[in-house]
Parts: C-alpha cells; sequence; structure tokens
C-alpha cells in the first residue's frame, strides 16, 4: 500500500466532497425509493475516478491500496445513506479477484472490468454450517459444460450485476465460481427489505449451464479466499455502520443543541447529554477498532480477533445510536419526513446480513483461547505523553 | 504489526526473569497478612522489578528508567499477566501521577524525590474533601503564604493509602478570592510534617486502603509548590489525563487475564456445579462480548497514543477511556462472581487491596464502584464528553 497519511487525508475529503455534491442524504432518500435503487449516473462517476479499483494491484490499473482506504468510502455512503453497489461490487467482488488472481486468467479480465466500474460484480458469502446441503450451489460437469444448481441467498444488488462470485461444490469440494449472470440461467427472489438503499436478492440455479472456466479458485485455497471476503465483508459493513452511526449522531447532536423546551437547550438536560455521550462513545469506540482491524488485515497478520470485534461493535453500536437519535429528535425524529429511520434500518440490515452480529459472537467466541495479542508498534517515549 | 526486534529480546528477558521470580501464592499469603506485612510485600517486588529494570522500562534513564519505548511498557505488563505476577498496587499513586507530575512539573530538586519512588515509597494524592467531591475545583483546603513557607488548613478525604504514604499530591486554595479553578496550587507534602494526622476510613469493601487526612497548620516550604501558584487545577488535570492513558495499557493488560481466567473459571465452576446448558450459553455470551470490549479498549487506547505521538491532544479523551472501562470493569466482574455462584459471595475475611483479581470477585466486583465515582464520577466524565467533545450547553 503505497498511499501516505496526507493522501489518506486527500482522499477522504475527496470522498466527501463528491458525495456532500452528489448523494446528500435526501437525495439518497430519493434514489432509494425508486428503481432501480441506485444512481447510475454516480455509479459511473465513482467509476471514472478510480474507487472500484482501489484493491486491484496497480500492474492491473488499479490503485492498489488497502481495506483502510475502501472502508474510507464504506464511511462516507453510510453516513450519506447513499444506495448502491459499492460494497458487494467493488469490496468483496473485486477483493475475492484480486485474492484468487493466481492462476485464474478469467478473473484477470473480471477484475479489469470492474475495477474500472464498467461492469459490477457482487458475491455471495460462504456459509460456514449450511443447514442442508441442497441449500448449496453445486456445480457439475455434463459435456464440455458446467450446470449449476442450488441457491445463493443475501445476494445485494444483483439485479444490477453482471457477475457473481459465489462459493459453490465441485465433486464435494469447496471452491470459487465467478459466475456471468448475463449469460447464465437463474431466478432471482427479491426481497422487500425496509432499508430500501441496499437491494438484497436470492438467486436459484436450476441445472444452468454455464461457462467451463467459471471456477477460478478450487479447495483449501478457495476457502482462504473465502475467509478473507467474509473479513473484508465484516470490515465494509462496520465501515458503513460507523459513517452512519458518526452522521446520525451529529444530526441528534445539532438538534439537541437547538431544540427549546422547559425554556433551554434539551441538550443541556443531563438525561439527553448522558446518552448522547454514551452513543458517541460507541461511535468512537467503533471507529478506532475498525481502524484497528483495518490495519491489521492490510498488514497481512493475524486479524482475525479485531475484524470480529471492530464488527461486533459497530454494528450493534449503530443500532443503538441510530435508536437513541430517534429518542433524542423524539415525535419529529419518529416521522417519515425525517431521515432517523433510512439510518436505524440501514443500521439493522448492516447488523443482519452475512449471519450478522450473532455469527460474529460465534466466531469471535470461537478463536478466543487462541487469542495471542499483538503488542503494538508503539515506538515512543513516555515523556512525549506526558507533554502532549 | 511486527515487533520490533529489540522488543524481542527483552520480552525474552522479561520472560525468563518473571519465570524464576514471580511470587507464588501470593494471593492467599496477602490475604491473611496485616497492613503493614501487605506494604513491605508489595515493595520488595516493587524493588525486585525495578533491580531487573522491568518496573519502570519506559522512563528517561535520567530519572532512573530503561530509556525505552511504550512498546516495552506493553511487553512487561503482558508477561505480567501471563506468569500472574503482582502489580505494585499501593505504589500506583507514586508510580503513575506523582512521577509524571514531578518528571513534567518539577524543579530539579522536587525530580530528586523520583529515586524513593523507585525505591518503593508510597505517595497519596490529597484532592478531594468532604464538601468538594465532583466539584472539586470548590476545595476549601487552603494553603496561605507565610514569608518562606505556606500554612496548610484542611481537611482530605478517599485518599488511596495515605497511612502508608512518605509523601502526599496536594491540591490546595492560594487565592481565595480567584475564579475557584485558578485559585489552587498544587504540592508536594512531606507526610512527615508536623500537623499531619490520618485516619483511615473503613470502606464498603471493609478494607481500609482509604483515609481522611487532617492538615492542622501545616508548613511547607516554599519549594514545596509544583509549577506557579494558581496552577495547581491544570497541572493536576493534565497530568491526570494523560498518565491515565499510559496506566491504561495496563488495565487493559490485567483485563484481558480476567476475561481469560473468567473463561476457565466458567468451565470449571460448569462442571462441578451441573449449571443448566442454558445457564452456561448465557454466561459464556457475556463473557465473549466483556473479550470484545476488551479489545476494543486497547485499540482505543492505542490509536489514542498513536494520535498523541503524531501531535494531537487528548483533550476529553481521557474521559473516553476512563468511563469505557469503568463500566466494562462493572460488567467483567459481574459476570465473573456470577459464574462462581456462591463461592463467588464467600467473604474473603481480610480484603486487602490487591487489585480486581483479588482471588474473590464480588470483592473487586464491588471495588469496582471505586471506577466509577473516584476521579471524577461516569456521570462527570459523560458531562465532559458531552460538553467538551460534543459541545453540548451546561446543564
Amino acid at each position: 500500500v503505497a498511499l501516505t497519511p496526507e493522501d489518506r487525508t486527500d482522499f477522504r475529503a475527496s470522498v466527501v466532497a463528491l458525495l456532500d455534491a452528489r448523494s446528500p442524504v435526501a437525495r439518497s432518500c430519493l434514489v432509494a425509493d425508486s428503481e432501480p435503487g441506485f444512481d447510475s449516473a454516480l455509479w459511473e462517476e465513482i467509476g471514472e475516478l478510480g474507487w472500484p479499483g482501489l484493491l486491484v494491484p496497480e500492474e492491473l490499473g488499479g490503485v492498489g491500496a488497502g481495506m483502510t482506504e475502501v472502508c474510507m468510502v464504506s464511511e462516507q455512503l453510510g453516513a450519506h445513506l447513499t444506495p448502491g453497489p459499492f460494497v458487494p461490487s467493488a469490496v468483496l467482488a473485486v477483493g475475492a479477484l484480486v485474492d484468487a488472481r493466481e492462476g485464474a486468467l478469467r478473473a484477470d479480465a473480471l477484475l479489469r472490468s470492474a475495477a474500472m466500474g464498467k461492469s459490477i460484480g457482487t458475491v455471495a458469502l460462504l456459509d460456514r454450517m449450511p443447514a442442508d446441503d441442497a441449500e448449496r450451489l453445486h456445480v457439475r460437469a455434463s459435456g464440455d459444460a458446467w450446470l449449476l444448481k442450488g441457491v445463493l441467498r443475501e445476494v445485494l444488488h444483483a439485479e444490477a450485476a453482471a457477475f457473481v462470485v459465489a462459493p459453490v461444490v465441485v465433486g464435494g469440494r469447496d471452491a470459487l465460481a465467478a459466475i456471468d449472470l448475463r449469460e447464465v440461467a437463474h431466478d432471482r427472489y427479491a426481497e422487500g427489505l425496509v432499508d430500501r438503499t441496499r437491494r438484497v436478492d436470492h438467486l436459484r440455479f436450476d441445472d444452468a449451464p454455464a461457462a467451463s472456466d467459471c471456477i477460478i479458485v478450487e479447495g483449501d485455497a478457495a476457502v482462504a479466499v473465502m475467509e478473507r471476503m467474509r473479513a473484508r465483508a465484516v470490515l465494509a459493513l462496520a465501515a458503513d455502520a460507523v459513517g452512519g452511526a458518526r452522521a446520525v449522531h451529529e444530526e441528534a447532536v445539532a438538534y439537541a443543541k437547538e431544540r427549546i423546551q422547559f425554556g433551554r437547550p434539551i441538550g443541556s438536560f443531563q438525561a439527553v447529554k448522558h446518552k448522547l455521550a454514551d452513543r458517541y462513545v460507541d461511535v468512537l469506540a467503533a471507529d478506532a477498532a475498525l481502524a484497528q482491524a483495518c490495519d491489521r488485515f492490510d498488514a497481512g497478520g493475524d486479524h482475525r480477533a479485531m475484524v470480529l470485534a471492530a464488527g461486533y461493535r459497530a454494528l450493534t453500536g449503530f443500532a443503538r445510536v441510530a435508536g437513541d437519535a430517534i429518542q433524542v429528535h423524539g415525535g419529529i425524529g419518529f416521522s417519515w419526513e425525517h431521515f432517523c429511520h433510512r439510518y436505524f434500518k440501514r443500521a439493522w440490515l448492516n447488523r443482519t446480513l452475512y449471519g450478522g452480529d450473532e455469527r460474529l459472537l460465534d466466531d469471535f467466541a470461537e478463536q478466543m483461547p487462541a487469542t495471542r495479542i499483538p503488542v503494538p508498534d508503539l515506538a515512543m517515549r513516555y515523556e512525549s505523553y506526558l507533554e502532549a | 504489526m511486527l515487533e520490533r526486534v529489540d522488543s524481542q529480546s527483552f520480552r525474552s528477558h522479561a520472560e525468563t526473569w518473571m519465570q524464576s521470580n514471580a511470587p507464588c501464592g501470593w494471593r492467599a499469603q496477602i490475604t491473611a497478612a496485616t497492613p503493614e506485612e501487605v506494604v513491605d510485600f508489595y515493595r520488595e517486588w516493587l524493588r525486585a522489578l525495578h533491580a531487573a529494570g522491568l518496573l519502570v522500562p519506559h522512563w528517561p534513564v535520567r530519572f532512573g528508567g530503561g530509556g525505552l519505548g511504550i512498546a516495552e511498557q506493553v511487553i512487561v505488563q503482558q508477561v505480567m499477566s501471563q506468569f500472574d505476577a503482582p502489580r505494585p498496587r499501593p505504589m500506583i499513586i507514586a508510580l503513575g501521577h506523582a512521577a509524571a507530575t514531578l518528571m513534567e512539573h518539577g524543579s530539579a530538586e522536587q525530580q530528586e524525590l523520583l529515586a524513593g519512588i523507585l525505591d518503593g515509597e508510597i505517595w497519596c494524592q490529597g484532592f478531594s474533601e468532604p464538601q468538594a467531591g465532583s466539584d472539586l475545583a470548590s476545595l476549601r483546603c487552603r494553603a496561605v503564604r507565610a514569608g518562606e513557607v505556606y500554612v496548610v488548613d484542611g481537611q482530605k478525604t478517599w485518599s488511596s493509602f495515605a497511612a502508608h504514604a512518605a509523601y502526599c499530591l496536594l491540591l490546595a486554595r492560594t487565592d481565595p478570592d480567584a475564579p475557584k479553578h485558578r485559585g489552587i496550587s498544587f504540592f508536594v507534602v512531606d507526610m512527615s510534617s508536623p500537623g499531619i494526622s490520618v485516619r483511615p476510613i473503613r470502606q464498603a469493601t471493609g478494607s481500609t486502603e482509604f483515609a481522611e487526612v487532617f492538615f492542622d497548620q501545616v508548613e511547607l516550604p516554599a519549594a514545596s509548590r509544583v509549577g506557579a501558584e494558581g496552577e495547581g487545577w491544570r497541572i493536576a488535570r493534565t497530568t491526570l489525563t494523560s498518565e491515565r492513558v499510559v496506566q491504561m495499557i495496563e488495565l487493559v493488560e490485567q483485563a484481558r487475564a480476567a476475561v481469560r481466567r473468567i473463561e476457565s473459571e466458567l468451565a470449571t465452576v460448569t462442571a462441578a456445579s451441573g449449571r443448566s446448558q442454558r445457564a452456561t450459553e448465557r454466561l459464556r455470551g457475556e463473557v465473549t462480548e466483556t473479550a470484545i470490549d476488551v479489545e476494543v479498549l486497547a485499540a482505543m487506547t492505542e490509536r489514542v497514543m498513536s494520535d498523541l505521538a503524531t501531535g494531537g491532544t487528548l483533550g476529553a479523551t481521557g474521559s473516553v477511556l476512563k468511563l469505557y472501562f469503568s463500566e466494562l470493569l462493572q460488567r467483567l466482574t459481574a459476570t465473573a462472581t456470577r459464574i462462581n455462584g456462591l463461592d463467588g459471595l464467600r467473604d474473603p475475611g481480610s480484603p486487602a487491596d490487591i487489585g480486581y483479581l483479588s482471588g474473590s470477585w464480588f470483592t473487586d466486583h464491588l471495588r469496582s464502584w471505586t471506577w466509577t465515582i473516584a476521579a471524577g464520577t461516569s456521570e462527570i466524565q459523560r458531562n465532559i464528553i458531552g460538553e467538551q467533545m460534543l459541545g453540548l450547553p451546561r446543564s
């Protein structure tokens, strides 16, 4: 990752500037309530700016950045309630293709197109414990072609996507497939969810023929890529949550300063002030944990515990912050016109997708005894803290 | 992140030394001991740690430290947890707030007192008063300048280990006409000065760690004032908050050790008690959430440190860390107490203060209120966060 701290600051500022101009909250709400559920002009603009190529290596025309930078975008999309396929396409599909590149030519072609924003990708995540083998997507050879049979759940923005990167079973082995959704026949079931800013679909394939090179990685290597997909998903949703939480909390604070009751701003009452202080601690805690989780993921070290902890704090924190933002706004916060409920709904989809925060708890509990705590790189002197 | 190479050899040194020197059975020993024996035990342990270079590796060499970085202090704390070694609890003010204040604001003469701290002297704080708790800046203890001395009259309370202290960090009012935050000065008081008397307070846990300190016409040399007259409030506040960040390293490692201990107790106690599967799962869920909170606290602490390293200011972030830690500690000790059933409520007899890994989870849980009350209650911390960080109007 070649970005300096100054580059990062500049990049963040450019993301904020673009979304402030092109995706203010009121516009995000309008777009979300209409079809196709995102602003394709904005998506093209994002593509021209190179955001979908953040994770792509420079030799393939990308930026060669890491999850830290991707999460900056995701955070601002959350803050602006921006609809669209950035997380499934630019983070998860592109990330998986980058991770699966070794020896898979097909991945390179898809990657070039997705990285430029020319095509939209999406993903299905590995279900660690499938309730029923029939619930998974199976691939079997038939003559020259492959036939796909089974289901992919929780596929974001599948209608707009050109391809889906998905875990499949080939001859009893785990593999990862890149399936061309324009070519491969499937049924799409759209969920009508309360959060309209993301579209969630389920896909069913019924012995659908697919290109023979659709499998991009197999076996243990595929499982490793899927685990990284999952970590990326947790980080990207956590970033969305941190951005959303910070934005809706700022609104609640601003309202508490201007809303007068009993002759005083309601923010001067400790019941309100303390609630806002507690929720601000939620924001700061999630933000600090997320930054460290991204650092560890990008550094290639042991990131599992921190990713799960950050995800849990961020996803549950956003729901608390958004709920208390409604409370602080009072009656107006409960109206349809006010945006509080939009953040609340986004928070609840974030905390529920891909197994949700309950699964994060399970996974964290599973790795707990093994946690070996790394020493932070604090090459710093005691005196400098005292002087600060 | 990678450890630096010299950090690795420092860790090996700490582990090797701790392997042969960490005391065994010290909790039982302390529980049965008199307060004097407890203090003696910790003093000997502190001296041994210092001789091995493991007490204050992060202090500058000119003050008797190891001249190493914060990373080495993290390693010491991790290794101490690994070997379940005691922290020199009664010397916590001396090693923390007192030392930081002397290094940062003390005169050359005052800085000579650091040698005594490294020899195991106990320091106490004279901040709170019966009528000045959360509203600390309204303190009334007076220090009146009379030539080359100040004459101090007043009463301090909730002063930890005052009965054993060699020195006291004192906040006293030197200018009753100034606005309340500006009329306060900071002093280092020799506890053997004539006119000082100490009366232990028996606290809710049954122990007498805290005490009241009475000052009756106590004469302090003018040279015992730290910083300028009227600067006492600022000195106490800034040093306290920055030192708290460094102290958080130790607290994080202790909390991690506590989580590991609770996990193993959950397994052992459950096997022995016939607790239902459902109850076990509920408790395990609480332990998991606590473990997550501890890792998040570690990330928050690290972020504050790296912000400071790159020229940021602490502001009210110290309040965020303190609030987060205090409430986490309260949840953690409650869960641990419940896991242990009646055993968790067993009266430890003589609950000598040995931190929150005392072996009596209920005592530790009860003692967690010292964290949510002392050094600014959780409510005061929320006010600070609300007003200073969020800009909400004062109540």
